[in-house]
C-alpha cells in the first residue's frame, strides 16, 4: 500500500499560484468573490501563504504553498463525532460530504487551517459554470459542509481504473495531483513516500527538508525543501 | 394529607389568576423567540454565510450561548443537589426556583448547537455514525443525560406540590386540572411516599452533582481538546465549571429578587437567603480570581510564543477592552458591591449578579474568539477579524426571550417556591429538618 | 483478544458511539420511569 506523499521545493516555487487556480478547476472549488473572500469566505485547497519578516526595505518573504498536510496523525478526524472525515487505507485524509453534519470541530483542530466551510451554496461565474470538472466524484459540495485538499483523490481513482483497463499494474507514478502537474517552476513532487526508489522518498530525507508546524506531532507528509 | 404550611396561599397566589401584564409580556416573549426561529431559518436556507462566521473564526456567539446556556443551568443543580448533599436547609425555599433556571436554560444551550451546525438535518448522523473519540459524543452524551436528568430530579420533587394544586385549585380551568391530575400520578402524600421521595432526591443528588462537574467540563473540552493555543490547557475544564456555577448562582439572585417583588413572596423569600447566597458568591468570585491567574500567569511567564500572541491580543490588543471590562464586571465591581454594600440589599445584589452575568458571557467570547482570530500559520499573513451580524444577535435574543418565556408561564401554573419542602411539618412519622423552620439558621 | 485493538475500534469507527449513547440515554430514561413508580408505590399491599 503507498503511502502518498508530497514534496515542494520552495528554491523553484515562485509564487505564480497556479497550482492554485488548477486546484480549482479540477476540484470545483465554488468561486467566493471578492465581497466574501474579503470577510475570509474564499475556498483555496491549495492556497500560497505568504511569511514576511522584517520592514521593507529589510525584509524576508518567503511564499508557502500550502495544500493539505495528509498529517499521519491528523488532528481534524480524530475530533469529527460522526467519521465524515477520515484518514484511509493509503494516508490521504478525505471528508465524505453525504455525511458532514458541519459542526466545524475539524475546522477549529487543524492547526494549518486547510479545511474550509461552504458559507453558502456553491456559486461560479457563468463563463466558469461551463467549465466545471464532470467528474462525479468533485460534483460541487452542498452549503453547510466542509471540504479540503484531497490529493485530487479522483485522479487515484482514475489511474487505478486505467491500469486495469489497459491490463498492467498500477505504479505510483500513473498518479500525480493537479497542483503538481501544473506547477510552472516544477517545484512539487508526488508519489509514495515509504518507497525508497522513489523521488519524493529521498527528497523528503534530503538535509533542506522540513515540515511545517513539526512540534506539533501531526507527522505532515507533505514536506518542504528550504529556501537558500 | 397535605404538608402544613403557613405560607401555602401566599406560595399559591400567582397560579390564581394569570393579568393582562402577563400575556402582553408572554406576547412580547413569545414574539421574540418567534422571529428568532425566523432567523434560524432562514439562515438554514441561505446558509451559514450569513452570520459574521469565518475563516478562520468558525465558532463565535453560537457557541458563547451555548456554553452560557449550559453554565446558567448549573445553578439549579448547585443549589439543589450540592447544596442538599451538604445539608445546607436555607436552601430549601429557592430550590425550585434555582432548578428551573437549569431547566429552561439547557434547552437554549442544546439549540444554540442545532443554530450552529452547518446541517442540523443531519443531526441523527450523530446516533447511526456517532464515535466516542470525538468529544461532540462526549457532549452530546454528558449533555443528553443532563437534560434528562434535570427534567427529572425537577419533577421528582414537584410531585407533592402539583397534587396539592390538583387539590387546592379547584376553581382552575378544567384543563389545567386535567394537567395537575396527569401530572400528580395519583400521588397521596403518604409518609411512606415522603420517605421515598427524599430517598430517591438524595441518591439523585449525588448523581446530579457529578454530572454537573462532567457536564461543564466535557463542554470546555471541545476547546481544550485541539492543540489551538489558549485553548489547550488543563485548567480549562475546572475554570469553565467554576465560571458555570458562579454565573448560575448569580442567576438565581436575579430571580429570586424578581419572583419576590412580582409575587410578593417577601415572607417566603427572607433577605437572609440573599445574605447566604452573598457568602456562596463572594467564595466563587475569589476562586475565579485564583483560576484567572493561575491560567495567565502560567501562559504569560512561559512567554511560548503562539500562547502569547493570545495572551497579547487579550492583554493589549484587539480583545483588551473586552477583556478588561469582562474582568472589572465579573470580578471588580461585583466583589465591592458584595462587600461594601450587599448585606442585607436586594437592589445592590441585584446590580452586581447582572453584572457578573454580563461579564460571563463575555469572558465566554474571549475564550473562544481570540484563540482562531490568530491562527498559527494564517496570523503571519494579517488577522482574523469577527463581526456578529443581526442574525447572531437576533438568535441570542431570542434565547433569552424564550427561556424568560418558559420561566414565566412556568410561574403562573406551578408553585415556584417548593410547599412541602418549606412546610413547618409534613405528614405523621416524617418530621422537618428544624433547620428550614426559622428559615434564617444561617443567616446573619 | 486483543483488548487495546477493540477499545480503539470503539472509539475510532463510526456506529458503536451513537449506539452507547443511545443505550446511555434509554437506560436512565428506563431507571427513571421507574423510581417514579416506586415513589409513588401502591401502599395498599403494605
Amino acid at each position: 500500500m503507498p503511502r502518498w506523499g508530497m514534496v515542494i521545493d520552495l528554491d523553484k516555487c515562485f509564487a505564480c499560484q497556479s497550482c492554485t487556480v488548477a486546484c480549482r478547476m479540477e476540484n470545483n472549488t465554488p468561486v467566493a468573490g471578492p465581497d466574501q473572500a474579503g470577510k475570509g469566505r474564499a475556498i483555496l485547497w491549495n492556497e500560497v501563504l505568504p511569511f514576511i519578516e522584517g520592514e521593507y526595505p529589510r525584509l524576508v518573504a518567503t511564499m508557502i504553498p500550502r495544500p493539505c498536510m495528509h498529517c499521519d496523525y491528523p488532528p481534524c478526524t480524530k475530533v469529527c463525532p460522526v467519521r465524515a472525515t477520515y484518514k484511509n487505507e493509503e494516508g490521504i485524509v478525505v471528508v465524505d460530504y453525504n455525511r458532514c453534519i458541519g459542526c466545524r470541530m475539524c475546522t477549529v483542530a487543524c492547526p494549518y487551517g486547510v479545511r474550509y466551510f461552504n458559507w453558502f451554496p456553491p456559486e461560479w461565474p457563468e463563463e466558469l459554470k461551463q467549465h466545471l470538472n464532470p467528474d462525479p466524484e468533485v460534483a460541487p459540495r452542498p452549503k453547510g459542509v466542509v471540504e479540503k485538499c484531497s490529493f485530487c483523490i479522483q485522479r487515484l481513482h482514475k489511474a487505478r481504473q486505467k491500469a486495469d483497463a489497459e491490463g498492467r499494474a498500477f505504479m505510483a507514478t500513473d498518479y500525480i495531483p493537479a497542483c503538481v502537474q501544473t506547477c510552472t517552476g516544477h517545484a512539487r513532487y508526488f508519489g509514495d513516500l515509504d518507497d525508497p526508489t522513489s523521488l519524493v522518498h529521498q527528497l523528503a530525507h534530503s538535509p533542506r527538508a522540513f515540515r511545517l508546524l513539526e512540534e506539533l506531532g501531526t507527522e505532515p507528509k507533505v514536506y518542504y525543501l528550504k529556501q537558500g | 394529607m397535605h404538608p402544613e404550611n403557613k405560607n401555602e396561599t401566599v406560595i399559591l397566589n400567582p397560579l390564581r389568576k394569570v393579568g393582562l401584564a402577563d400575556k402582553l409580556l408572554w406576547a412580547t416573549l413569545l414574539g421574540l423567540l418567534l422571529l428568532g426561529i425566523g432567523v434560524w431559518i432562514r439562515q438554514y436556507v441561505l446558509g451559514l454565510g450569513i452570520t459574521g462566521l469565518n475563516r478562520p473564526v468558525y465558532w463565535g456567539v453560537y457557541l458563547t450561548n451555548f456554553v452560557f446556556f449550559i453554565g446558567l443551568a448549573h445553578s439549579g443543580t448547585f443549589i439543589s443537589a450540592i447544596l442538599r448533599l451538604a445539608g445546607q436547609g436555607w436552601r430549601k425555599p429557592l430550590t425550585r426556583a434555582a432548578e428551573a433556571i437549569t431547566l429552561f436554560s439547557l434547552p437554549f444551550g442544546v439549540a444554540s448547537i442545532l443554530v450552529d451546525m452547518g446541517r442540523p438535518d443531519r443531526i441523527l448522523n450523530l446516533i447511526w455514525f456517532g464515535r466516542y473519540e470525538s468529544p461532540i459524543l462526549w457532549d452530546v452524551t454528558a449533555v443528553g443525560l443532563y437534560l434528562l436528568s434535570s427534567i427529572v430530579f425537577f419533577y421528582f420533587s414537584l410531585i407533592p406540590d402539583i397534587a396539592l394544586c390538583r387539590d387546592r385549585l379547584t376553581q382552575a380551568p378544567g384543563w389545567q386540572r386535567r394537567m395537575y391530575t396527569i401530572l400528580a400520578l395519583g400521588w397521596r402524600g403518604t409518609p411512606q411516599q415522603y420517605h421515598r421521595l427524599e430517598r430517591v432526591l438524595d441518591g439523585m443528588a449525588i448523581f446530579m452533582t457529578m454530572l454537573v462537574v462532567t457536564v461543564h467540563t466535557v463542554v470546555s473540552w471541545l476547546f481544550g481538546m485541539t492543540l489551538q493555543p489558549g485553548w489547550h490547557t488543563a485548567l480549562i475544564g475546572p475554570f469553565f465549571l467554576l465560571g458555570a456555577i458562579l454565573s448560575g448562582t448569580a442567576a438565581v439572585v436575579i430571580v429570586l429578587a424578581i419572583l419576590r417583588k412580582v409575587y410578593r413572596f417577601q415572607h417566603v423569600l427572607p433577605v437572609s437567603l440573599f445574605n447566604s447566597l452573598r457568602k456562596l458568591l463572594i467564595t466563587f468570585l475569589l476562586g475565579w480570581l485564583y483560576f484567572m491567574i493561575a491560567e495567565h500567569l502560567t501562559i504569560g511567564y512561559g512567554n511560548m510564543k503562539e500562547e502569547m500572541v493570545v495572551l497579547q491580543d487579550k492583554f493589549s490588543g484587539n480583545y483588551a477592552l473586552i477583556f478588561w471590562s469582562m474582568a472589572v464586571l465579573v470580578f471588580g465591581v461585583p466583589l465591592l458591591i458584595f462587600l461594601i454594600k450587599g448585606k442585607d440589599s436586594i437592589g445592590w445584589m441585584v446590580l452586581a449578579c447582572v453584572l457578573i452575568n454580563i461579564g460571563m458571557w463575555m469572558e465566554r467570547y474571549i475564550v473562544i474568539v481570540p484563540t482562531q482570530i490568530s491562527p498559527r500559520l494564517l496570523s503571519v499573513s494579517g488577522q482574523g477579524i469577527y463581526l456578529p451580524t443581526m442574525t447572531e444577535a437576533l438568535i441570542t435574543v431570542a434565547c433569552f426571550a424564550g427561556f424568560t418565556l418558559l420561566y414565566a408561564v412556568f410561574t403562573r401554573y406551578f408553585p415556584i417556591v417548593p410547599v412541602w419542602e418549606t412546610a413547618e411539618s409534613l405528614p405523621v412519622g416524617h418530621e422537618a429538618e428544624p433547620a428550614l423552620q426559622t428559615g434564617s439558621a444561617t443567616a446573619d | 483478544m486483543d483488548i487495546g485493538n477493540l477499545l480503539s475500534t470503539f472509539f475510532k469507527s463510526a456506529g458503536p458511539g451513537g449506539a452507547l449513547a443511545t443505550l446511555v440515554l434509554s437506560g436512565a430514561l428506563l431507571l427513571y420511569i421507574f423510581l417514579a413508580r416506586w415513589i409513588i408505590g401502591d401502599d395498599q399491599q403494605q
